[in-house]
């Protein structure tokens, strides 16, 4: 008998319906991945299991864990299952962890809610624990808070948590997504062999699909509240039956038409020589934030955010950025805008020093990575697009300014009609075009995207890609793209950087470094990316 | 979508009728009080509600209706200029501090709030009535300076927030400089907790002039103000309930109509809220 099954499970929520019609089972010490976009109900499905579903509404259909049947316990029966035999994993490690408790004491009380032993005991199955997920008691003593932990670190904490009681299902929901990618290998290799050592089941949920493939046994594909397809993974992933599931895997590892790579290649050398007069030009940069001071007559420390970093972005080029949080990267981003001064070094823009003045500015423009915090919800998308406008000496009339806000919309793929609509009324997609024809309004040569796809979902990433690549064919574009996400840098840019600790480490032909990375850092990253493995010619039959 | 329509008004029709209310009745009081208000008749004193007063008299035989109504005049005007004088000060004071934030011009006006903070808008008002007198202006004028650092406080630190978010990059990018981020992008989007704000201050603006009333700082006699006419009714009322209740009720409604009138307008005039066409 399965450990888990979904019969007909449907949720509702205030007459919405989320899930329809879920049939699926997961066996004991199996690995099944929940892949699916935003919005699918793969977090949904999660919560529906562990009964965390929000008020308002209503599930229908069973839910089957062992001989249980979970949605028609009540409450407190309920409790004694969820966090004993089924543990969770939530994505977002910065949040799911109390920040006025130890850690000890948030592993302690999971394993006295549910068993009845003493402090000392539940103390030394705590210790074991987090011994168990990478976190000895000598180097993190039970008594060290969140907030002195990394985002890895804390990941752990959580993971600690769900397995303290050695569940019989975990469920972990995006549990790498908030993660580096370096980080992201770890947290995967520890889940994978807390599950084998205790022959525990795990239901893995992800956007990505390189991640579940790495881990899963099983897969359920979802879209809509629909499972599409399920089954063992080599014959789901091999034979893709299912148009969406095709359309996953090709957008995944997408490569925009315009901008594969041997086109790139011999676009380069006809248009863009050694010598082409360099677009943005940083040398020798240096930036510092202060470090609180200590005391009232303490001396203010300082913070090396971007140590003596120095690269130029030739006209028609496309350089990539990688490195993980706290590289360094935003910092940097932000001196290239202007928003902040170097302490030292220069930038320059088409030779034009860039705290020089507003004028400057007609060259490079942004798109940042969040669609949601990057528009002025109380402006009309007309006078979002138009806002940059302003760094031109002559402003435009009215007609001039509607018209070319038009243009601009129309070549991003989106309507006229929407200058009218607020910015609430688009998607992620649509407001990341709004937010490249925002950028292009004045015609810059070089747009700074700062992890501009990071946050959407893959096919959407991939049409943006598309129209990225579009817009550079068509306007000589310049691209800096930053990006954590390195399978994305490797599809789209002619030259990668590589950036750690505030230095870059590795810079280059992207395709020599992706292959052949000679910094140690730098072969670490590219191993750490999880990779689709090739199952065009993986037997069916090997499982 | 209509009832998400009817939830939406849901505050705003409430607040807006008994606000209207008030408001009319100080207005229609400028032509027509059903008595005059400075005339007194004492064999007519401290009568209950009936058909000619409606609401009764006061100890003087006044009546109470007709004070409430010329009453209102001195009550809401001193609490809306009150919060005027908070709102036009205050608000451009906690912009200027978020957009030097962490300058010396933002700890030179943050400093200053902390000063006027320590002062009680008692104590400044006694400090203004000693030097100027009592009286209905004076004490605007102090209700109106204990408003200022509020607002600017809450502007500072609403504003602090948003020179984070990335669309107020994207408009440096555009290269418009801080004061006019400032009016264009930040104040639109902390509107909503200045209207909600202001509605708290109106409110505890009636409420500090019927205090300063009280004390016999406010509006001066023969004058009426719902404040003065609490005060008044304090000492008779085991005699006569209702000279307290009546003003004790309008300021209570108006409160509570400002209130309701202050959730709504944060609802109406946000557009992620606002009916999609």
């Amino acid at each position: 008998m399965p450990l888990l099954t979904l019969t007909d499970v449907t949720v509702s929520i205030h007459g919405t319906p989320i899930l329809k019609n879920l049939n699926t089972s997961l066996e004991a010490g199996q690995v099944m991945g929940v892949i699916g976009e935003s919005g699918s109900g793969k977090s949904m499905t999660a919560l529906a299991i562990m009964g965390l579903l929000p008020t308002g509404s209503t599930l229908t259909g069973r839910i089957q864990f062992d001989n249980l049947t979970l949605n028609e316990l009540d409450e407190a029966a309920r409790c004694t299952v969820c966090g004993d035999d089924i543990g969770m994993v939530f994505q977002e490690p910065m949040t799911a962890l109390n920040p006025v408790h130890t850690i000890g004491q948030q592993v302690i009380e999971c394993i006295r809610l549910h068993q009845s032993v003493s402090a000392k005991e539940a103390k030394a199955m705590a210790m074991d624990t987090l011994t168990r997920c990478g976190l000895p008691p000598d180097q993190f003593p039970l008594s060290r808070y969140p907030h002195e932990l990394s985002g890895g670190q804390r990941q752990r904490v959580v993971i600690a948590m769900a397995v303290a009681l050695k569940p019989k299902l975990l469920i972990a929901d995006e549990p790498t997504t908030a993660l580096d990618v370096t980080t992201q290998a770890e947290i995967l290799d520890l889940l994978r062999s807390l599950q084998q050592e205790n022959h525990m089941a795990l239901m893995l949920i992800s956007h990505d699909l390189a991640v579940v493939a790495g881990m899963a046994d099983h897969v359920v594909i979802m879209k809509d509240g629909e499972i599409v397809e399920q089954g063992p993974i080599v014959p789901v992933f091999k034979e893709l039956k299912h148009p969406y599931t095709q359309s996953l895997f090709k957008a995944s590892d997408h490569v925009p038409e315009q901008l594969s790579v041997s086109e790139r290649a011999s676009a380069r050398d006809r248009s863009v020589t050694d010598d082409a007069s360099a677009l943005l030009e940083v040398t020798n940069l240096v930036c510092e934030y202060p470090i609180a001071r200590r005391g009232w007559f303490g001396k203010a420390g300082k913070f090396r955010a971007v140590d003596d970093v120095s690269f130029t972005v030739r006209a028609g080029e496309s350089v990539g950025l990688v490195g993980e949080s706290g590289c360094g990267k935003s910092t940097l981003t932000r001196a290239i805008l202007g928003l902040m001064s170097a302490a030292s070094g220069r930038i320059e823009v088409n030779g034009q020093n860039i705290n020089e003045g507003i004028s400057v500015l007609r060259h490079v423009q942004v798109v940042f990575q969040d669609p949601y915090g990057s528009f002025n919800p109380r402006h009309k998308v007309s006078r979002l697009v138009a806002e940059p406008l302003n760094v031109l000496d002559t402003q435009p009339t009215r007609e001039q300014r509607h018209q070319q806000v038009t243009q601009m919309l129309e070549s991003v793929g989106l309507h006229a009609s929407d200058a009218d609509k607020y910015i609430h009324e688009f998607s992620g997609g649509q407001r990341q075009r709004i937010a490249i024809a925002r950028a292009l309004i004045i015609r810059p040569a070089l747009i700074v995207l700062d992890e501009a796809v990071s946050a959407l979902d893959v096919s959407v990433r991939a049409t943006v890609l598309d129209l990225l690549a579009s817009l550079a064919a068509s306007h000589g574009l310049a691209y800096l793209f930053i990006s954590h996400d390195l399978s994305v840098v490797r599809n789209v840019t002619d030259r990668v950087l590589v950036m750690r600790a505030g230095k870059i480490v590795e810079q280059g032909n992207t395709l020599d470094v992706f292959n052949n990375p000679s910094h140690e850092y730098t072969q670490k990253l590219v191993a750490s990316v999880p990779r689709l493995p090739d199952y065009t010619h993986a037997s069916v039959n090997s499982f | 979508m209509a009832s998400t329509t009817r939830k939406r008004f849901r505050n705003l029709v409430p607040g807006a009728f008994l606000v209207v209310l008030f408001f009319g009745a100080a207005i229609v009081s400028f032509f027509y009080t059903p008595f005059d208000v400075e005339t007194l008749n004492i064999k007519q004193r401290m009568l209950t509600p009936n058909a000619v007063n409606w609401l009764g008299t006061d100890h003087f035989g006044r009546d109470i209706l007709s004070m409430l109504m010329v009453g209102a005049r001195t009550s809401l005007a001193v609490a809306f200029i009150a919060v005027g004088i908070g709102l036009l000060f205050g608000v451009p004071l906690g912009l200027m501090a978020a957009s030097y934030r962490g300058g010396w011009i933002d700890e030179f006006i943050m400093r200053g709030n902390d000063l006027v903070f320590a002062f009680p808008a008692l104590v400044i008002a006694i400090m203004i009535t000693a030097v100027f007198g009592p009286g209905a202006v004076n004490a605007i004028i102090a209700i109106g300076i204990f408003n200022i650092p509020v607002f600017a406080r809450l502007t500072r630190g609403a504003s602090l927030s948003l020179w984070n978010r990335e669309f107020i990059m994207a408009a440096r990018v555009a290269g418009k400089n801080s004061a006019r981020i400032s009016i264009e992008h930040i104040l639109p989007n902390i509107t909503n907790l200045l209207i909600v704000q202001g509605t708290i201050q109106f409110s505890l603006g009636i409420l500090a002039e019927a205090g300063l009333s009280y004390v016999g700082l406010g509006a001066q006699p023969p004058t009426p103000s719902w404040g003065r006419m609490l005060a008044d009714s304090q000492t008779l009322t085991t005699i006569a309930p209702h000279l307290a209740l009546f003003p004790g009720m309008v300021i209570v409604l108006t409160v509570l109509g400002l209130n309701l009138l202050g959730d709504g307008l944060r609802d109406w005039l946000d557009p992620r809220l606002r009916r999609e066409r």
